[in-house]
């Protein structure tokens, strides 16, 4: 898949990736790179540019200015292209008025690489018969309906845009248990937005974050759990952590201060108790910061 | 694709194939008793020489299916624009145009592939309508009804199929700039009926230059028979055009006026000149308009298929 110019394993590879709609920037200046075979969480607040990047990625919309190579190629229209990346959009998009047996019958016919047992068995699980309307399905049966015809088309790259928002719990957990059991039998990569950090953590291992339109955050979920402590400890001592460490996010009540932080290295004052940061919270934390941007986002693989 | 594109729009053809077959039902039956009255009309009338009469005679009382042979004047635009301005319109409010152009097939080719199938369902629908149409027309086209009048001339022929790919490719090409279905079928509508009326107005009477005619005063029911276009007329005395009113007419012969008022204006040398497009010229007006819509048609097409490019999903 990869050109010999390439880095042999990436999926997706963006510099200086912009979007502007009129005069703001829903994407600025993002650059990312998803290893191959990743299950990528894709998360940041509502407007950080989720969804216009992955329109961008899926080749939907242009962008204003950078670029981005997907296994070696940039969106555009070509038929090697747009077999690569299989998009679920997040209204679900499905035809109201034809059947669910219409769409596969019409996808099978578009896509050569369609693997029409594996849209059968997904959808024989669904309990809804085939000659069913999309339009009278449930907003979970249309999730996995657009799901099992975005995975039949065996693409190298799937992205999903806020597959489960409009999911109850249950939904979204079945969602999930079918999302990752696809992705154990073939070695798709995954990128996936979403606002719910909980689940992603249980089956994402890449993270990427976005805020005020800028990448924030681009490693693998280990690497970021590993980097990053909460430090308990007195707040006057704080000035000496800032000068040795990135500090995300501060609290303090009274004299106690608590310091999400990543660390560029051990913490000696004994002064501080250095506990695990939940990923949760590392996610919050870079989320609400204001002008927390860390520059190269790739420096923290870098620097392990 | 093409499952797709019948899949998608079986209903609209189910119900456009329907309102044909019941058209076509009543035309033909129709249809057969006129021209079978017509035949036996022609044989009787050139035996006792009324045949001038004829055309009323079999017409007038054919009210209700005359109405409906003119109502089919509105049926190119409204099956053209019905089936273009959804065509990418309908898929950018659901949003399927992100399922349909992500599957491995260029957005160009998707496009062509339907704009290819729905304009030629659209063409075929208006032609067959039309051919109904100038079927039925045949005894009224031979005993000089006007066919190459604006309204006939609109709804025989090849035009018909003409402006049905002109509303069509007018309705696809709103869609994909307004990307609201309503909107688009608004405008082409708007826009059809405004080029049709323009065309039909100020660009088919120049299509060829006009020819004239000073016939003597009288009811020209010679002239008249023939079906030619008549652009206009105008009293001319000896050779000079008739300005406003009261114009004086010399030297009025009485001999002539004595035997009737038309002889007597004609012996004073007054003329009533015809300008016209004649008849020989109808299949000729037929090819250049139906050229003139189908390239309008396959401009819009082109357009539609640049923008398409820039549409973001």
């Amino acid at each position: 898949m990869s050109g010999p110019g390439e880095a042999a394993g990436i999926a997706i590879r963006t510099r200086g990736l912009s979007k502007r709609y009129g005069r703001s920037w829903a994407l600025r200046d993002c650059s990312l790179s998803v290893p191959e075979g990743r299950i990528c969480a894709l998360v940041g607040p509502n407007g950080a540019g989720k969804s216009t990047l992955l329109h961008l990625l899926a080749g939907l919309r242009a962008a204003t200015a950078g670029d981005a190579i997907i296994f070696g190629q940039p969106p555009q229209q070509r038929r090697s292209f747009l077999a690569a990346v299989g998009f679920v959009a997040q209204e679900m998009p499905l035809y109201p008025r034809l059947t669910i047996q219409d769409h596969r019958d019409i996808l099978r016919r578009l896509n050569d690489r369609w693997d029409d047992e594996l849209f059968a068995s997904r959808a024989a699980r669904l309990g809804v018969p085939l000659s069913r309307r999309c339009g009278s399905l449930s907003g979970g049966q249309k999730a996995q309906v657009a799901l099992a015809l975005a995975l039949a088309k065996r693409p190298p790259l799937l992205l999903l845009d806020e597959p489960v928002s409009a999911l109850d719990p249950l939904a979204r957990r079945e969602f999930f248990a079918s999302l990752s059991e696809a992705v154990a039998e073939t070695s798709m990569t995954v990128v996936m937005s979403s606002h719910l950090i909980a689940d992603l953590e249980r089956i994402c291992d890449h993270i990427v974050l976005l805020a005020r339109a800028q990448v924030q955050l681009c490693a693998d979920i280990d690497d970021v759990t590993s980097a990053h402590a909460v430090l308990i400890g007195p707040a006057d001592k704080i000035p000496v952590i800032v000068r040795d460490h990135h500090v995300v996010a501060c609290e303090q009540a009274g004299r106690r201060a608590k310091l999400l932080t990543r660390l560029a290295g051990p913490v000696a004052d004994p002064a501080w108790s250095v506990q695990a940061a939940p990923m949760e919270d590392i996610v919050l934390a870079y989320m609400a910061a204001p002008g927390t941007h860390a520059g190269n986002p790739l420096e923290l693989a870098r620097a392990r | 694709m093409s499952v797709l594109i019948w899949r998608q729009a079986r209903v609209a053809i189910a119900a456009a194939a329907a309102l044909l077959a019941a058209f076509a039902v009543v035309i033909v039956a129709n249809g057969l008793h006129l021209h079978h009255a017509y035949q036996a009309g022609l044989a009787s009338c050139n035996a006792s020489g009324t045949c001038a009469d004829l055309q009323k005679e079999l017409f007038h009382k054919e009210g209700t299916v005359v109405a409906l042979i003119n109502l089919t004047i509105i049926g190119p635009g409204i099956v053209g624009a019905f089936l273009g301005a959804p065509l990418v319109a309908r898929e950018m409010e659901q949003h399927t145009n992100k399922l349909i152009w992500t599957q491995a097939v260029t957005r160009r080719r998707w496009f062509l592939t339907r704009a290819a199938w729905l304009g030629l369902a659209a063409v075929l629908w208006s032609g067959a309508i039309a051919a109904l149409v100038t079927w039925w027309s045949g005894p009224l086209n031979a005993l000089g009804h006007q066919r190459f009048w604006p309204g006939q001339f609109d709804i025989q022929g090849v035009v018909p199929a003409a402006y049905a790919l002109f509303a069509f490719a007018l309705g696809v090409t709103a869609g994909v700039l307004a990307r609201r279905t309503v909107i688009a079928l608004g405008v082409a509508i708007a826009g059809f009926v405004g080029i049709r009326l323009l065309v039909t107005t100020y660009v088919r009477p120049r299509f060829l230059p006009p020819a004239t005619a000073a016939l003597k005063p009288g009811p020209h029911s010679a002239y008249a028979k023939q079906g030619n276009w008549t652009l206009g007329t105008r009293p001319n005395i000896q050779g000079r055009a008739v300005q406003g009113h009261g114009h004086a007419v010399p030297h009025l012969s009485h001999a002539a006026c004595h035997l009737s008022h038309f002889a007597c204006l004609a012996a004073a040398g007054v003329r009533q000149v015809f300008t016209y497009q004649p008849i020989s010229r109808y299949w000729t007006f037929q090819g250049i308009e139906s050229g003139i819509f189908l390239a309008l048609a396959a401009a819009l097409i082109f357009i539609s298929l640049l923008s398409l490019r820039r549409v973001e999903g």
